[in-house]
């Protein structure tokens, strides 16, 4: 069977990973080309099977022919591979910008630090059992770690520090989940999991619904399980930013789609009420915490590292809240903009990065006069954040329509959340316009740095696909819809796992 | 003979005073230990799942064929991999307690942040 091959986008990365030692004898540069035509080789194989299953429907790939609910699969399906595909994607666009970085003497163990981390992202968005999805969480949060602590400052290790203290106890209380999960329904399959789980004690499943939760707000920056963001994304390259917004966000909030909805919701209507816990509205609660969190304290910062991960974390805010309204509408928004922050937060990362090159500061007092250094940059932040904000013509702009007008539709109290979400379209707008606005000051900036074709071309690919979804968003949608069609299809899940269940 | 109960509850006590720690705790050092009471916590209310009291091994030979004595052995193996891991991230911890010392010379992360103001 054809799908079995999917097995591939894992076993290569991991493989070449421990391999790289080897190659790093022959030259250490030479390992970091071995780490981005291996993710080259991912992105290319999962946007074949991406189409492969728009075309023909989900696929399981099968290991070991060990069918399921006995053996591991992977699920392959609309959802997860137009994830995985991006995912992969922004990888490939941020190891362009690693390619050109000035060689140093750790970039053998970088390389395998990145190409496990997105391995280990791919490979939880693939997977089919629900103890595999843990270590690859764990993969993911250790080689993160690992990333973060490179750069040998004093706040990358406490960044890193506070992040693997966060991802510990979120793993610890994730196993905690997966042990209630066997011992109640004695099955670790994802699928036969979501068969089962409407049959479980209420009190039991509001439990493990609450821990696995809290285990995985540490990728997805939610609130309180946050703290890492600043100190971590302060304390690491600005490209690698990307990969820790871009790929690790992405990757939480994708877990939070497929389990609240899919596995331990009911489909069509979610999650809802387990015992007398209303999750919908315990999720929306921390959403727009995250949210009002996040963008009030990336105005009160400088950095503009720390602007752009509190401005993160508030759209993983806002995403989460598409989760928790709970219609078809918000998930398709969900699913976009989740897309569109992707792409929009990962060009404004590797942007950012020449331009602190440039100006020899993060600090965006500093960036005055860069528009007349070079406008190409400039132009360029522009076009990233007005992605983000969601100005008309724009990516950010589509997405956001379409979740303020699934929670206008969702009605009642949810027009708080309205209130919410334009509040922090505003206090967005003008934490960037003032950013904007300092780059095209007029004043002369010295530096004799020389930005790289390789991060023109990263920033180009990704300004016009953001300016290119903006005029176009249809070029998205058939992939949106079925992807949420495959998210709230809960029987077709299971069958598809399972096979017919009679 | 312990029941399970007693597992359980044992626990269940670990892992609060590990989560205790964690969130109390202002020291690197002290925050790694707690954290490994939790996974330990963790790890022992997994194999319990799988117990069975006066249970044995599940493999079939000529004297034992009862099914119901047989231990679950999934469980032993989830918390195989998880003590893995758990070794890897409390070395990694570990190291990054190392860099940290050397940057702040303390182990505090009070005097850590006002370390970074100044």
């Amino acid at each position: 069977m054809k799908s079995n091959y999917a097995v591939l986008l894992i076993a290569i990365p991991l493989l070449v990973a421990f391999l790289q030692p080897l190659f790093s004898l022959i030259n250490k540069r030479l390992t970091k080309w071995v780490t981005f035509l291996t993710i080259g080789f991912n992105f290319i194989y999962s946007l074949k099977l991406l189409n492969y299953v728009m075309a023909n429907g989900a696929q399981i790939a099968i290991i070991g022919n060990w069918k399921p609910p006995f053996g591991i699969n992977l699920y392959l399906s609309p959802f997860s591979m137009l994830f995985a595909t991006i995912i992969y994607f922004v990888a490939l666009i941020v190891l362009l910008v690693y390619l050109i970085d000035k060689p140093t003497e750790v970039d053998d163990r970088m390389s395998i630090a990145t190409l496990l981390m997105v391995m280990a992202s791919g490979a939880i968005t693939l997977t089919g059992d629900i103890f595999n999805m843990f270590v690859f969480v764990e993969i993911l949060s250790i080689s993160t770690v690992i990333l973060i602590s490179f750069n040998n400052k004093g706040i990358s290790f406490k960044g890193a520090f506070r992040y693997i203290v966060l991802a510990s106890l979120g793993s610890s209380m994730l196993l905690l989940a997966i042990g209630f999960i066997y011992g109640s329904l004695g099955t670790l399959n994802l699928a036969s999991i979501a068969y089962r789980f409407n049959l479980l004690n209420p009190v039991y499943a509001s439990v493990i619904v609450f821990l696995f939760m809290a285990g995985i707000m540490v990728e997805a920056e939610l609130f309180p399980f946050n703290a890492w963001v600043p100190e971590a994304y302060k304390g690491s390259k600005s490209y690698l930013n990307a990969l820790l917004s871009g790929v690790v966000g992405t990757t939480g909030i994708y877990v939070l789609f497929r389990m609240f909805i899919t596995i331990f919701g009911s489909g069509q209507n979610h999650i809802q009420v387990i015992g007398s816990v209303n999750f919908n509205a315990v999720i929306i609660v921390i959403g727009v915490l995250t949210t009002l969190i996040g963008e009030f304290s990336a105005l009160s910062q400088k950095d503009i590292k720390k602007i752009l991960a509190f401005s993160s974390m508030a759209q993983m805010g806002i995403i989460a809240v598409t989760i928790g309204v709970a219609n078809m509408n918000s998930i398709n928004a969900g699913i976009f903009h989740l897309i569109n922050h992707a792409f929009s937060k990962s060009l404004l990362f590797i942007v950012a990065f020449p331009i602190i090159n440039i100006v020899g500061s993060a600090n965006i007092d500093k960036w005055e006069g860069l528009g007349r250094k070079n406008i190409f940059l400039a132009i360029a932040f522009a076009i990233g954040s007005f992605g983000l904000i969601g100005i008309p013509f724009f990516n950010g702009f589509w997405s956001k329509m379409m979740i303020v007008e699934s929670v206008v539709s969702a009605g009642g109290w949810m027009y708080l959340v309205i209130g919410t979400i334009l509040l922090s379209a505003l206090v967005e707008t003008f934490y960037f316009f003032r950013i904007i606005f300092k780059l095209f000051v007029d004043k002369k900036i010295e530096s004799t740095y020389s930005v790289h074709i390789f991060i023109y071309l990263a920033i180009l690919i990704l300004s016009i696909i953001v300016i290119y979804i903006g005029i176009k968003p249809s070029f998205l949608a058939t992939y949106i819809h079925k992807a949420a069609i495959d998210l709230v299809d809960k029987s077709h899940y299971i069958s598809t796992v399972l096979g017919v269940i009679k | 003979m312990i029941q399970s109960t007693f597992f359980y509850t044992t626990a269940i006590i670990l892992f609060l005073i590990g989560l205790y720690g964690v969130l109390t705790k202002r020291n690197v050092i002290k925050t790694i230990i707690t954290l490994t009471i939790m996974e330990t916590a963790v790890n022992l209310f997994l194999v319990t799942i799988g117990y069975v009291k006066n249970g044995t091994a599940p493999i079939f030979t000529s004297t034992i064929s009862d099914v119901h004595k047989f231990v679950d052995p999934l469980p032993q193996a989830l918390v195989l991999t998880s003590i893995v891991i758990g070794l890897g991230t409390t070395a990694l911890m570990l190291s990054l307690a190392i860099r940290l010392y050397k940057k702040y010379k303390t182990l505090n992360y009070l005097e850590m942040d006002g370390e970074d103001e100044k």
